[in-house]
């Protein structure tokens, strides 16, 4: 069966279109700018030189069905006609806490999906103008969604719970929800799978670091805990995110800079982070250029600020499990980054870590053991595959 | 040498005055409260065990303190004869910005540092301020040393001092983390130190301060390395009623649906979060105890919340530290509450702690080894003394 992936963001689409006889991706592109002027889509077929197009997409349906018509094209096509695709699956960022598994989107689904929009104002709402484009388009192809939450869904109280009121957990569902859980649950199990280990006896941590950043501790197959919260912005240092901030020195920022609600979350989540601190850049491959080529202390300082950070957040996960039997890199950062690896993993000696610089220098997005053969704590590098969850969860739900 | 210790906040003086002889003894302490509102109460308590009590308007923190030296050489309830035996008097200050990494002789240049510190620590270094100057009036030939909150925690390296928040909010306002409860944890890693009969510099420790304020260090080689309170005390673990660590999300999220500004927010995750918020009934460990063992729900979750939140930060800085050879409890609920140690420390195996379920069941409030005899990390509780290390730092100066 030929499966369709689509990621609606607000204003870009991206898509994949896999074969799932053997899970081949046979196109995969993205339209940006949809609703601004100049709009572009790229698009992808294994073997193939990248095709390239510039042209206005008014909305989410046109370019839906930009896409469709693309994957049709006699030249850049892969498709003789629609009716090969065997099913669509959406990317949908917050299903709070109704959604624990990837679903068939039914009317009550939607339902359910538009009562999150509070939660992911930026996001949901761009999630369900592809669902509705896609409806319209190819009404009678069964469509599912995968929530970046669901995975989660296990914590438990005490770990999803936060510190306030107890009223406004009740009347706002305020809480952890966490995110990237797609990307988490496909690197542990494959992590698993590679180890040849039971998934379901392994207490695993998975690094999910690329320009957004999240760490989940996946205990027996469940994720137990997550540093995103309620919203992306908490947890780790990220490009522009501020990540662990004392909520005492907001509210000082604030008064002294005269900022609002919006103007608050603008500087946390748009112009904190490794772009705050360093001055230069939000991109990791920046700031290592300028830290160690260029010798910039504030580069250094971001640098090692987001090291330390990470490795705190690995020893709290160590410690909540009670032991590591793995530990997972993934993300643009996690999967090209040999040096962030090898930071963050110096000094975890004691807790049975043993680092294989030889096999993780220049390491890129490949999967790996990057740790020494009898190393008690097994180090992988794996790279995510987000789509590919989707691909699957849609595939088993039509197949019920 | 008698050394008088003050402790003042906005509206209370809390003080003891001990012989630095020998070995410390404490000759009196007592309370002043409602300094400034009306029905101001002074509550004294001397070493014989005499204790008194007695209300007036106490309209200032310079007519209690004048009161506190009245009862002091009251020749009833007091236990001088002369004011002028009190040859040094140690302040305790909460803020220390980035100026003062130890305690200092207080003169006005010093005084000017920590008023401009005030900005950091809006509630508290004003009284602070308020009872040096009353101090200075009364008695001004007496040297006077302050002690800072902060101080112990200047030795953190910058990447674990500053925020992710742009760079430019340091230069400009020294927005970073500085930590709180310097002064205890400071005397508790030392002591316990001492207790196992290791040298400090050789050892990497989490001190665990857990009281209606709390706060947890990592301690390596006798320096502050990390610490979980912040540019404010909010931060970091969940408190009797502030929240500790949350998602800005969140919290900017709760601002926008109840219509919130900054300054009700901030009183919010101050004085209705942490153990009240999720409970629904107390900010007080006691009193959750109590509930939970009668099958309160939320008391329940509110314990577990408190518990786990310490066994992360015990997690997170044992590898920030590369290893953990001792792990120090203290304060109200670290010294008395045997349930919470016993929750964070069941799950410590894997890092090498052999915790003694049997006997933390024992220790309240008295120094004592909680961990098996063959465990490698030691597991130690030791109370505080957060008096006895200002009159120890201004003895030190004031020689």
């Amino acid at each position: 069966m030929k499966i369709l992936v689509l990621n609606c963001g607000s204003s870009s689409i991206k898509y994949q279109l896999l074969d799932m006889t053997n899970e081949d991706v046979l196109a995969s592109g993205i339209i940006e700018r949809v609703g601004l002027a100049e709009g572009e889509l790229t698009h992808k077929v294994p073997g193939k030189d990248k095709y390239k197009q510039v042209l206005e997409v008014e909305n989410h349906t046109i370019g839906i069905n930009l896409i469709l018509k693309t994957l049709l094209d006699n030249e850049k096509g892969v498709l003789n006609s629609l009716e090969e695709i065997g099913a669509v699956g959406h990317r949908v960022v917050h299903g709070g806490e109704t959604f624990s598994n990837s679903v068939e989107i039914t009317n009550e689904v939607i339902d359910k999906v538009e009562e999150c929009i509070d939660l992911a104002p930026l996001h949901n709402p761009a999630n369900l103008k592809g669902i509705y484009a896609m409806k319209k388009l190819l009404p009678n192809v069964t469509q599912c969604g995968t929530f970046d939450t669901a995975f989660h869904q296990t914590m438990p109280e005490h770990a999803y719970m936060y510190s306030i009121p107890y009223e406004l957990y009740e009347k706002y569902k305020i809480r952890r929800y966490g995110f990237h859980g797609a990307s988490h649950k496909y690197v542990s199990e494959t992590a698993a799978e590679f180890l040849g280990e039971n998934y379901n006896k392994l207490k695993i941590i998975t690094c999910h670091l690329g320009n957004g950043a999240s760490i989940a501790a996946v205990k027996n197959g469940k994720s137990v805990d997550t540093s995103m919260g309620l919203t992306p912005v908490e947890g780790l240092m990220m490009g522009t995110r501020a990540g662990d901030l004392d909520l005492g020195a907001m509210f000082f920022i604030m008064n002294k800079e005269n900022l609002d609600v919006k103007g608050a979350n603008e500087l946390v989540n748009k112009k904190s982070g490794v772009l705050g601190i360093s001055g230069i850049s939000s991109d990791m491959r920046d700031i290592e250029d300028a830290a160690w080529n260029k010798g910039n202390h504030r580069a250094q300082l971001a640098l090692d600020m987001y090291f330390s950070k990470v490795k705190k957040y690995i020893g709290a996960y160590a410690a909540i499990m009670g032991g590591i039997d793995v530990i997972i890199f993934t993300g643009g950062i996690g999967e090209n980054g040999p040096e962030t690896r090898k930071a963050i993993c110096e000094g975890l000696e004691y807790m049975g870590v043993e680092f294989n610089n030889k096999v993780n220098d220049g390491l890129r997005a490949k999967l790996a053991d990057i740790s020494m053969p009898d190393s008690k704590v097994k180090v992988l590098v794996v790279p995510t595959n987000e789509e590919l969850v989707i691909a699957r969860d849609t595939l088993k739900i039509v197949n019920g | 040498m008698k050394i008088l210790v003050l402790n003042c906040g906005s509206s209370s003086i809390k003080y003891q005055l001990l012989d630095m002889k020998n070995e410390a003894f404490l000759l009196a302490k007592g309370l002043v409260e409602r300094i400034g509102i009306s029905d101001g109460e002074i509550s004294h308590k001397n070493h014989n065990g005499t204790i008194y009590k007695a209300t007036d308007d106490i309209p200032n923190h310079t007519i209690g303190i004048n009161l506190v030296l009245e009862i002091l050489v009251d020749t009833e309830h007091g236990v001088l004869n002369d004011v002028n035996e009190i040859k040094a008097v140690g302040h305790r200050v909460v803020h220390g910005g980035e100026e003062f990494t130890k305690s200092i002789l207080i003169n006005d240049e010093v005084m000017n540092q920590i008023k401009e510190c005030s900005d950091l620590a809006p509630l508290h270094n004003p009284a602070n301020i308020m009872g040096i100057e009353a101090m200075k009036s009364i008695i001004p030939n007496v040297p006077q040393v302050a002690v800072f909150d902060t101080s112990f925690h200047t030795t953190m390296p910058n990447y674990a001092y500053l925020y992710g928040v742009p760079y430019q909010y340091y230069n400009k306002y020294k927005v970073r983390r500085y930590g709180f409860h310097g002064t205890s944890h400071k005397y508790v890693v030392n002591e316990a130190s001492k207790f196992i009969n290791r040298d400090i510099k050789d050892l990497k420790i989490v001190s665990c301060h857990l009281g209606n304020g709390a706060s947890i260090t990592a301690v390596k080689n006798g320096k502050s390395i990390d610490t979980s309170m912040g540019m404010t005390p909010v931060e970091g673990l969940l408190m009797g009623t502030r929240c500790g660590d949350i998602g800005l999300g969140a919290v900017l999220y709760i601002m926008e649906k109840e219509g919130f500004s900054y300054k009700e927010a901030n009183n919010m995750v101050n004085k209705r979060c942490g153990l009240l918020g999720v409970s629904g009934i107390s900010p007080d460990m006691r009193d959750l105890q109590n509930a939970a063992k009668e099958g309160h729900e939320r008391a329940k979750i509110a314990l577990d919340m408190f518990a786990y939140r310490v066994e992360k930060y015990i997690g997170a800085y044992t590898f920030a530290m590369g290893g953990l050879d001792m792990i120090v409890f203290t304060g109200g609920i670290g010294e008395n509450a045997t349930i919470i140690r016993h929750k964070i420390c069941e799950h410590m195996s894997f890092i090498g702690l052999d915790f003694d379920k049997e006997k933390n069941k024992q220790i309240q409030g008295k120094a004592a080894e909680i961990n098996k005899p063959n465990s490698k990390i030691k597991c130690i509780v030791m109370p505080t003394n957060e008096e006895l290390v200002i009159a120890r730092d201004t003895k030190e100066i004031v020689k």
